[in-house]
C-alpha cells in the first residue's frame, strides 16, 4: 500500500514542482523549458508506474481529505481501477507529448511567456489526475473547472490574436454551459443521498426513482457531451483545439476530451447503474451522428489542426457508440455482453488518446518546420523530414482503423457490440438498427480513410507548395523521440491488444461486476481476442468478423458461445507475407527490364507544384456526394487575357455552409442578445442604483421568509 | 446560568448600538460621524467583555481587544485623514431627506425583527435579541451606502454591516473561533484601507467624493 501511496504522491510532487519551477525560471527561459518538461515526463512517468500497477495488483487507494469543520468541503480521493485506467491514459499521452514539448516549446521562447505556460502545462495535467481520482462531486467538479480554466488560458496563449481570443471566448462558454449541467445533476444526486461521495451515491443511485435518473442521465450527457464535443454542441473544437499550442491540443484532445468520458461513465454506469434500454439507443445515435458528420466535417478541412480537431469529434461519436451499445445491453439486464461493448469504448479511449495525440505532434512538428498549418502550402515533406512522416503515416493507419495498428482493434470490437445487438432480445426494429449502426461506423472508417490519404499525400508527397515546405527540416530528437512513443505504443497494442485489455479487465469488472467472463475477452493471452459469452449463440454476429481467425458462428448454441475471434498477430503475419508476395511476383514479372528514373512525362512542360492535386480537389468527389449535408458553396472569378480562351487569374472560393452556427447557435444567440438589450434599462451605472437592488431584494427576502 | 444576571446590561448595550446607528443616519457632519462610529466601537467591545464575564468564553476578550484596536482606532484614524486630506466635512444632498431616512430606519428595524424572530426561533442562540438588531445594523448601513452620496459616508455604511455581523457573530455563537474572528477583522481593515485610497482618487478625479460621478461603467 505504500507503493501505490507514495507513487501517486510522486505523481503529484513532480508535477507541482514542474509547474513553480517553470514559473520560478522564468526569466530564463531555456531553464524554464527544460525544468517544466523534464518533470512533467518524470511525473508522466511515474503516473504510468501508478497506474498499471495499480490495475495489475487490484488495489483501490483512498486519500482523506475531508475537512473536519465543514462536512461538505470533502476533497477525498478514491483511486478505484476506473481512475487508474484513466490515469494510465493521461500519464502515457503526456509522458509523450512533455518529451515532444522539450524542445518544440523553445520556438515559442519570447512569442509567449513560456514560464508561465510551463507552470499552466503542468497543471493541466495535474488537474486532470486529480479530476478521475476524486471521491466526491466536490472534487470531481473543482478540478473539472480547474482544467477547463488552465486549458482555456492555454488556449488563449497568442492572445494579441483576435480570432484566437474569439475561439478561445467560444471555448469558455461552451464549456461553462456544459459545466451547468453537470453541477445541476450532482445537486440532484446530492439532494437524494445527503452527501457528495461518489461511494455513497453509487450505493442509493441504482434505487432512485427512474424519473429522477432520467433527468440525470439527460443533465450529465449535455454537460459531458459538450465537453467531449458530440454535435452539435462540437462548434468549440474545431476553433480552440488549432488555437493553441500543438502539444497543448495533443493533451486537450486527446485527454482532455476523455475526462468527459470518464464522467459519463462513472456517472451513468456506475452511479445510475445503467438505466433503461432508451438511454442507450440514444447514446448511440449521438455516436452516430458525430461520428459521421465528424469525419465529413474533418474532409472538407484544410488546417491540419482543424481537420485534427475534427477527428476528434468523430473518435468521440465512435466511444460513445460503444458506450451507448453497452447501455443497451445492460437495459436489457445482458451485463456480459454490454461488458465487451463497454470495454470497445474504454479501449478506443486509450487508443484515440494515443493515435491523436501522435497525430497532433506531427502537426506541431509540422508547424515547426514550416511555420504553417495549411495543407494546400505543404506537400513533399517525406523527402524533407521523414521520420515525422513515418510517424504520421503510422497515426494515419491507426485513426483510419486499419491493422496492424491500435485503431483497428478497438473499432473491430464495437463492430461486434454494435452486429450483437442483432442478436439480442428485445424490438425488431433494434435488432435492426444494430447493423445499420455498424454499417455507419463502417462509413464512418472509410471516410476517415479517405481523409488521411488526403491528409498524408498532400502534405509529404510530391514537390513542395510554398517556400517554406521546401525549405523544411526534419525536427530535433525529442520532438521525434516524443512521436516515436506514441508510434510504437500505437503498433505494440495493435499487435498484442490483450495488453490493454488485460488492464481494462479489473474496470470493467468493477462497473459491470461481471468478473468471471472478462478473461474471455483475450483467451489465447497476449495473441488474439476472442469473445465468448454465456448462452449467447450469436447467429447473426460472426459474419461480421473481420479477423483471420474468425471461428463464426457456433453451431448449436452452447454454454459458451464464440461470437468472434480476432488475432491481430496472425493479421499482420498475413499481411507481411502478402507483401512479400507481391513483391517476389512483380519482381519475377518485370524482370528482363531496366529500370529508369527520371520525371513524370508532363508533354515537355516543365512540372511545377501547381500541376499537383490539391486537398480541395481530392475531397471534391465526397464533397459532391455529401452536398445535401455539407452545403458547400462556391465562387469562381475569371479574369481573361482574351475571353474566353486565355485566363490571366483564377480565384476559387469554396465554403462549407456552417449549419449549426447558422441554424442552432446563431438564433440562440440572436434571442439571447434580445433579451440582455431589454434587461439594459436595469444597468444605469450608478452605484447607489445597484446598491439599491440588494437593499431591496434583502428586505423583500426578510419579509418573504416569514 | 450566569447569563441570566446580565441580560439587563446586554440588552442596554445592544440598544444604545442600535441608537448610535441612527445618529449615523442624522449627521452631516463627517467629524461627528467618525466620533459616532468609534462610540459604536467602543460599545460593541463592552458588549464582548460583558459577554465574556457572563459566559466565561476566553475569545470574547480577544475579539473586544480586536474590535478596540481595529474599529475603535486605525478605522477612525485612516477615516480622519481622509476626511482632512479631502477637505471635505459636510455631506451634499442625500437621495433621502433625513426625516424620510428616521421613518425608513425605524421600519427596518420592525422588518429584521419580525422577520428574524422566525429564523431564529425563540430562546435560541446567546442573547435572542442580538440577531435582530444585528440584521437591522446590516440593512441600515446598506441603507446609507445606496442613499449617501459622498464616499467617506459610504464608508462609514460599510463599517456599519460590518459591525452588525460582528453582533450577530457575538449574540448568536458560543464564541468564533479565533481563525475567524482574525480574518473578519483584517478584511475590513483592509477594505476600509483601499477603499480609503479610492475616496481619494475619487476626489482627485472629479474634484469632489461625489459617489454620482461615476456612472461611466455600463453596457
Amino acid at each position: 500500500m505504500l507503493f501505490y501511496q507514495s507513487a501517486f504522491y510522486l505523481v503529484i510532487g513532480l508535477l507541482v514542482l514542474g509547474g513553480l519551477f517553470s514559473l520560478a525560471a522564468r526569466s530564463r527561459a531555456r531553464l524554464s523549458v527544460a525544468l517544466a518538461y523534464a518533470l512533467s515526463t518524470a511525473g508522466s512517468l511515474a503516473g504510468i508506474i501508478f497506474g498499471v500497477s495499480a490495475l495489475m495488483g487490484r488495489v483501490t487507494l483512498d486519500v482523506n481529505l475531508q475537512s473536519a469543520s465543514i462536512p461538505a468541503l470533502d476533497f477525498s480521493l478514491h483511486l478505484d481501477a476506473l481512475s487508474a485506467f484513466f490515469i494510465v491514459v493521461i500519464s502515457t499521452i503526456s509522458l509523450a507529448v512533455s518529451v515532444f514539448s522539450i524542445t518544440y516549446m523553445k520556438e515559442y521562447i519570447g512569442k509567449y511567456d513560456v514560464g508561465v505556460v510551463g507552470l499552466l502545462y503542468n497543471f493541466f495535467i495535474l488537474a486532470m489526475i486529480l479530476l478521475v481520482s476524486g471521491g466526491t462531486s466536490f472534487v470531481f467538479l473543482f478540478c473539472w473547472e480547474l482544467m477547463s480554466l488552465i486549458s482555456y488560458f492555454l488556449v488563449v496563449s497568442d492572445h494579441r490574436d483576435a480570432k484566437v481570443r474569439q475561439a478561445g471566448f467560444i471555448y469558455i462558454v461552451m464549456t461553462h454551459i456544459g459545466t451547468l449541467f453537470i453541477i445541476a445533476a450532482f445537486l440532484l444526486l446530492y439532494r437524494e443521498t445527503g452527501s457528495f461521495s461518489f461511494a455513497k451515491a453509487a450505493a442509493l443511485g441504482p434505487t432512485l426513482a427512474p424519473a429522477l435518473k432520467t433527468g440525470i442521465f439527460l443533465l450529465v450527457t449535455l454537460g459531458f457531451g459538450t465537453k467531449a464535443g458530440i454535435i452539435p454542441l462540437h462548434i468549440w473544437l474545431p476553433k480552440a483545439h488549432p488555437a493553441a499550442p500543438s502539444n497543448v491540443s495533443a493533451l486537450m484532445s486527446g485527454v482532455m476530451l476523455k475526462t468527459a468520458i470518464y464522467g459519463f461513465v462513472r456517472v451513468v454506469v456506475q452511479i445510475l447503474g445503467g438505466g433503461p434500454v432508451w438511454w442507450g439507443v440514444l447514446v448511440l445515435a449521438l455516436g452516430a451522428v458525430s461520428a459521421l458528420l465528424g469525419v465529413m466535417y474533418a474532409l472538407m478541412e484544410h488546417d491540419i489542426k482543424r481537420l485534427l480537431a475534427y477527428h476528434s469529434v468523430e473518435n468521440i461519436g465512435i466511444i460513445l457508440m460503444g458506450i451507448g451499445a453497452a447501455l443497451i445491453f445492460m437495459g436489457y439486464g445482458l451485463p456480459q455482453v454490454g461488458m465487451i461493448a463497454l470495454a470497445a469504448g474504454l479501449f478506443h479511449v486509450f487508443n484515440h488518446a494515443v493515435f491523436k495525440a501522435l497525430l497532433f505532434l506531427g502537426a506541431g512538428a509540422i508547424h515547426y518546420a514550416t511555420g504553417t498549418r495549411d495543407v494546400e502550402k505543404m506537400g513533399g515533406l517525406l523527402r524533407r523530414m521523414p521520420w515525422t512522416g513515418f510517424f504520421f503515416l503510422i497515426g494515419s493507419v491507426s485513426i483510419s482503423a486499419l491493422p496492424p495498428f491500435n485503431g483497428f482493434v478497438s473499432e473491430w470490437l464495437t463492430f461486434q457490440s454494435l452486429l450483437m445487438l442483432g442478436s439480442a432480445p428485445g424490438s425488431t426494429a433494434l435488432k435492426i438498427a444494430g447493423p445499420v449502426f455498424a454499417a455507419s461506423l463502417a462509413l464512418t472508417g472509410a471516410l476517415a480513410a479517405a481523409c488521411f490519404v488526403k491528409a498524408f499525400g498532400i502534405q509529404f508527397l510530391a514537390q513542395p507548395r510554398s517556400a517554406a515546405a521546401a525549405g523544411a527540416e526534419e525536427v530535433p530528437a525529442s520532438m521525434r523521440v516524443g512521436m516515436a512513443v506514441l508510434a510504437v505504443i500505437s503498433f505494440v497494442v495493435g499487435v498484442f491488444p490483450a495488453s490493454i485489455i488485460r488492464l481494462l479487465s479489473p474496470v470493467i469488472a468493477a462497473l459491470v461486476g461481471a468478473e468471471s467472463v472478462l478473461p474471455a475477452l483475450g483467451s489465447y493471452r497476449w495473441l488474439s481476442v476472442s469473445l465468448r459469452l454465456d448462452g449467447f449463440s450469436g447467429a447473426g454476429a460472426g459474419a461480421g468478423a473481420v479477423g483471420a481467425a474468425t471461428t463464426g458462428a457456433a453451431a448449436a448454441p452452447s454454454a459458451i458461445g464464440s461470437v468472434g475471434a480476432l488475432s491481430p498477430l496472425l493479421v499482420l503475419g498475413l499481411l507481411v507475407i502478402a507483401i512479400a508476395l507481391i513483391y517476389l511476383i512483380a519482381k519475377r514479372v518485370g524482370r528482363g527490364g531496366t529500370v529508369r528514373v527520371d520525371e513524370t512525362w508532363n508533354c515537355g512542360m516543365e512540372l511545377t507544384p501547381q500541376m499537383e492535386y490539391t486537398a480541395t480537389s481530392f475531397s471534391k468527389p465526397i464533397r459532391i456526394i455529401f452536398r445535401r449535408i455539407l452545403f458547400p458553396t462556391r465562387e469562381v472569378e475569371k479574369e481573361y487575357l482574351l475571353k474566353p480562351y486565355f485566363t490571366s487569374r483564377i480565384v476559387y472560393k469554396g465554403a462549407i455552409k456552417p449549419v449549426f452556427e447558422d441554424r442552432v447557435y446563431r438564433p440562440l444567440t440572436g434571442i439571447f442578445l434580445k433579451f440582455s438589450a431589454k434587461m439594459r434599462f436595469l444597468q444605469s451605472g450608478s452605484i447607489h442604483l445597484y446598491v439599491g437592488y440588494i437593499f431591496v431584494t434583502l428586505v423583500v427576502l426578510l419579509i418573504f421568509t416569514r | 446560568m450566569a447569563l441570566g444576571n446580565y441580560l439587563g446590561a446586554v440588552n442596554f448595550l445592544i440598544t444604545l448600538i442600535l441608537g448610535t446607528c441612527f445618529a449615523v443616519l442624522g449627521s452631516r457632519r463627517m467629524e461627528t460621524v467618525i466620533k459616532l462610529a468609534v462610540a459604536q466601537a467602543l460599545l460593541l467591545a463592552g458588549l464582548s467583555i460583558v459577554l465574556g464575564w457572563a459566559t466565561g468564553i476566553g475569545e470574547m476578550y480577544v475579539a473586544a481587544l480586536l474590535t478596540l484596536a481595529v474599529k475603535a482606532g486605525v478605522i477612525p484614524y485612516i477615516l480622519t485623514k481622509v476626511v482632512r486630506g479631502v477637505g471635505v466635512s459636510r455631506e451634499v444632498n442625500s437621495y433621502v431627506s433625513l426625516k424620510m431616512s428616521f421613518l425608513i430606519a425605524g421600519a427596518l428595524v420592525i422588518v429584521s425583527y419580525l422577520a428574524t424572530g422566525q429564523i431564529v426561533g425563540r430562546g435560541s442562540g446567546l442573547v435572542h435579541e442580538a440577531l435582530p438588531a444585528a440584521v437591522a445594523m446590516i440593512l441600515m448601513g446598506l441603507f446609507v451606502i445606496m442613499t449617501r452620496k459622498l464616499a467617506v459616508m459610504q464608508i462609514t455604511g460599510f463599517l456599519l454591516m460590518e459591525n452588525g455581523i460582528s453582533l450577530a457573530g457575538l449574540g448568536t455563537t458560543n464564541g468564533m473561533p479565533l481563525v475567524v474572528e482574525l480574518g473578519i477583522f483584517l478584511d475590513i481593515l483592509i477594505g476600509v484601507l483601499i477603499m480609503g485610497v479610492l475616496a481619494f482618487r475619487i476626489n482627485r478625479t472629479f474634484d469632489t467624493l461625489d459617489t454620482e460621478n461615476l456612472r461611466n461603467l455600463r453596457g
